[in-house]
């Protein structure tokens, strides 16, 4: 008996201890304040934390569709929006909603875009969970901040980099395969993690004061009856508005010989700029925009339009 | 939608990995404490619920074909033992020459019941795995012919697993039928060992006689065994998620758009996804191994330190060892010991020699295992090709064996020394490498693409920042893959020369061991690739 105490006491004693570690390094190491840093962001997103506070008016997040098809810089020089592509490669939905959450403490977007193709990317329920016990300990949610100590994750900044606002320029023309067929399977649903993170993003966007709309942009290779119908009926569950533009071949003509850079997967800068002069417009016609252009404010996106424009004619990739 | 009310609707709850908080915060802790609380004549039955309702939330309705194969394995069992006892109680009143006759007969029965049990589970095997791939195949012989028809491809859900415990069923069996175990009238009992939760997803594979009475017994968990399960369990997560994970992103980019990768970076993928695969695999077992600790069940180790290995025949010995052992067991030693191969055996030993000549019956039965071997991993050519690569690499190592030994002896080197030994562990790794650059590949088509680029292009010209930034690694990243491969690889050494780390730690002061428990634990919270960012990569094996 005596043992069995002794044994069932070390088992509390290190478990005691366990937690003690964990609180101490959410506390000092990775805690919630600074821990919200661009470390905690995709390098290639990361300039988005260095715009000054409370001047994007647009955050777009979403999967590569989206840092493919949406040109911040254009919809400055067209409408003097300014806007913050935080798409990543394969984001999910826990990630987009961990990108709104450290954004809305800097910024207060009017508008936040949702790129749909994310929406059907598996979100597991590991990732509630992780969330979860990241709101205990900040040591799960932050752990990777452990890559600050070197800057943007030992990758050296190049300085001569033209910051596109998270547009990943490409003027690749791979045209559609004849055959090419529609990616995913006859029907499907939303998977409820995901569901539950839709749900946490409308929350987040409602707190912050920002309107949240659900875009899908053109791709041969993703477009499907059955995903249109999924996300119309989520659109009107949160309420919220749905726009998807493989309906509209006039508004948004996409040629898919010449407007892809990989057989119909995602659109090149040609497709791009198509998709981003109709979002233009539509953005203006839902919310009423400061046009910042001639702002001395905002004279850095001036330079960075230029420089897009040189880098435009250059046609060196960002990606 | 909350946390609670997501996980009480049970959807979407994926426990395919032994490292999702699924399973080692909600799945494992009720699983140990029901155990531990539960009364001795009830512990067994726990252990059979848990084992079924992970199998169910790892692959939902597919947990019909776990029980089909059960109740076929424990009723081909009975009927076997049935007809073995009907042939001993015949004979034991006969003559010596009738008796004879008697067991010929019997004995053709009970082959005819062994053969029934496995055409059924191998049937059951081909049509959920293979028949895809034969109707794909029997489609390009008929285009080729140009036929006016084609076949339809058939699609099946795969259930988790079933590579693994239709081995274990057939070995069941195959025991049974050898006289190794007797067969089983406890149903509960075989499907326990079929149903052990931590074993099912990935192996290993156990023999009946190694884990089904310890399971059907039920000890009690005790501290010793719950503290170095823990402690093995973790090892596991640490090669897993902060390796293995990591890694994941870069061996996609690399495997999935070769046509824009140099021959260097190519090869670079090639040892990663090696690493990747070590490290996923060896890492689920440790857990598997770890949680079955828990329960105070022995469970075959699987990984024998595979790098160390200075054949590739020794690799196989080392590396997923109860596949080899199975294959070793249930095909190589039947077919060289049927009377048509002892007598090729001793023809071939007059003919050719004590060295050469045995080889030529080993050559077919090592033939029958890699071809197996390279199927049982997956139903496409790369896979075959994989498996045709090891055979002969093996064979090549058996036929040059007496030249190797002749040369050496010439040049005065001797393979103890350990540079020869370093010389020889680095090429079996090599060789390896390329293996599994082939079994990674998409196709074989691919295979040999990336293989003819990594030699006629090697360079690294395209490794640079926006290779770097598009793999999802960065330098840190590199770094830290680094420093936990390196403890991997002292863990290993102390193994290989010392024996069980595990024991040695035991005799440290307490305050000791805990530093080294924490620091571990720690270590695995902080640089492992999960939560934002991250996807959570299933178990390699699983999909086999």
């Amino acid at each position: 008996m005596k043992a069995t105490m002794k044994k069932t006491a070390l088992c509390l004693g290190f478990a005691a201890g366990l937690i003690a570690l964990f609180l101490l390094l959410s506390l000092l190491v990775f805690s919630e304040e600074g821990g919200r840093s661009k470390g905690a962001l995709d390098p290639s997103i990361a300039g988005v934390y260095d715009e000054p506070e409370g001047t994007v008016d647009v955050l777009m997040v979403g999967d590569s569709e989206t840092y493919s098809s949406m040109i911040p810089l254009q919809l400055f020089e067209e409408h003097g929006i300014t806007s913050y592509c935080c798409a990543t490669s394969g984001q999910l939905l826990s990630d987009s909603a961990e990108i709104l959450n450290i954004l809305f403490e800097k910024q207060s977007p009017k508008i936040v875009i949702l790129e749909t193709d994310t929406i059907f990317r598996k979100v597991s329920t590991s990732n509630v969970m992780l969330r979860e016990l990241g709101g205990i300990f900040a040591v799960f949610t932050n752990h990777d901040r452990w890559k600050e100590i070197g800057g943007n994750g030992g990758i050296d900044d190049d300085e001569n980099a033209v910051d596109t606002k998270g547009y990943r320029f490409s003027k690749t023309v791979a045209a559609v395969y004849g055959d090419e067929k529609p990616k995913n399977g006859e029907s499907g649903r939303i998977a409820r993690p995901n569901r539950y993170y839709l749900e946490e993003i409308k929350a987040l966007c409602d707190e912050s004061g920002a309107t949240l709309i659900l875009v899908t942009t053109p791709s041969v290779l993703n477009r499907s009856e059955w995903r249109h119908d999924r996300l119309q009926e989520l659109a009107d569950d949160l309420g919220v508005a749905y726009l998807d533009m493989n309906d509209l071949p006039d508004e948004v003509p996409i040629d898919w010989k010449t407007d892809t850079r990989d057989h119909g997967d995602h659109l090149n800068y040609s497709g791009a700029k198509k998709v981003t002069a109709y979002l233009g417009k539509y953005l203006s016609g839902v919310e009423s925009f400061t046009d910042h252009r001639g702002d001395e404010a905002f004279a850095a996106w001036q330079t960075e339009v230029e420089a897009f424009r040189a880098l435009v004619k250059s046609g060196a990739p960002t990606e | 939608m909350s946390l609670a009310s997501l996980l009480g609707a049970g959807k979407g709850v994926a426990m395919t990995s032994f490292f999702s908080p699924e399973f080692f915060l909600l799945f494992l802790p009720p699983a140990v404490l029901g155990y531990a609380l539960i009364p001795q004549k009830g512990k067994k039955y726990w252990l059979l619920f848990a084992g079924y309702l992970f199998y169910w939330f790892v692959s939902g309705a597919l947990i019909l074909y776990l029980l089909l194969s059960t109740v076929l394995i424990h009723w081909f069992g009975i009927w076997l033992d049935r007809v073995q006892n009907e042939g001993k109680a015949a004979a034991a009143e006969l003559e010596k020459e009738e008796r004879k006759a008697l067991k010929k007969k019997y004995r053709k029965k009970q082959l005819a019941i062994v053969w029934l049990a496995v055409i059924l589970h191998i049937g059951i095997l081909l049509v959920v795995k293979y028949s895809g791939f034969f109707a794909v195949n029997v489609n390009r012989l008929l285009s080729a012919v140009n036929a006016p028809f084609s076949v339809r491809i058939p699609k099946y859900l795969m259930p988790i697993g079933i590579s693994f415990f239709s081995l274990q069923a057939l070995s069941y069996i195959l025991d049974v039928y050898h006289g190794v175990v007797k067969a089983d009238g406890n149903i509960g009992r075989l499907a326990l060992f079929l149903s052990f939760f931590p074993a099912i997803v990935e192996g290993p594979i156990c023999r009946y006689g190694q884990t089904a009475e310890r399971l059907w017994d039920c000890r009690q968990i005790t501290y010793r065994n719950l503290t170095r399960g823990s402690q093995r369990f973790l090892f596991g997560m640490m090669k897993k998620l902060v390796v293995a994970d990591r890694l994941n992103s870069f061996v996609v980019l690399v495997f999935n758009d070769y046509g824009n990768c140099d021959g260097g970076i190519i090869a670079l993928g090639a040892i990663l996804y090696t690493v990747q695969l070590y490290m996923d695999f060896s890492g689920s077992i440790d857990a598997v191994i770890g949680v079955a600790e828990i329960f105070g069940v022995p469970i075959p180790e699987n990984f024998e330190r595979p790098f160390f290995s200075r054949t590739i025949s020794e690799f196989w010995k080392r590396w997923h060892v109860t596949l080899g052992a199975w294959f070793r067991d249930y095909l190589f030693y039947p077919v060289t010991a049927s009377d048509k191969m002892k007598k090729l055996t001793s023809s071939a030993r007059k003919k050719l020699g004590n060295h050469y000549g045995p080889l030529l019956a080993g050559s077919i039965a090592l033939f029958c295992v890699w071809l197996s071997n390279g199927l049982w991993h997956g139903s496409d050519w790369n896979f075959i090709f994989f498996g045709m690569y090891h055979f002969v690499l093996i064979l090549t190592g058996s036929l040059i064996a007496p030249l190797v030994r002749k040369v050496n002896a010439k040049l005065h080197i001797d393979p103890e020394r350990f540079a020869y030994r370093l010389f020889q562990m680095i090429r079996t790794a090599i060789l390896v490498v390329i293996g599994e650059l082939f079994f990674r590949a998409e196709g074989l088509r691919n295979g040999f693409k990336m293989f003819g680029r990594m030699v006629t292009r090697f360079s690294f010209s395209s490794f640079n920042r926006e290779f770097l930034e598009k793999s999802g690694l960065d330098p840190y990243d590199l770094v830290i893959v680094g420093i936990t491969v390196a403890v991997v690889f002292a863990v290993s050494l102390f193994q290989e020369k010392r024996g069980s780390l595990r024991d040695a730690l035991e005799k440290k002061p307490i305050a000791l061991r805990w530093a080294i428990w924490y620091a571990a634990i720690l270590f695995v919270v902080i640089f492992g690739a999960y939560g934002y960012g991250y996807a959570q990569i299933d178990p390699i094996y699983a999909q086999f």
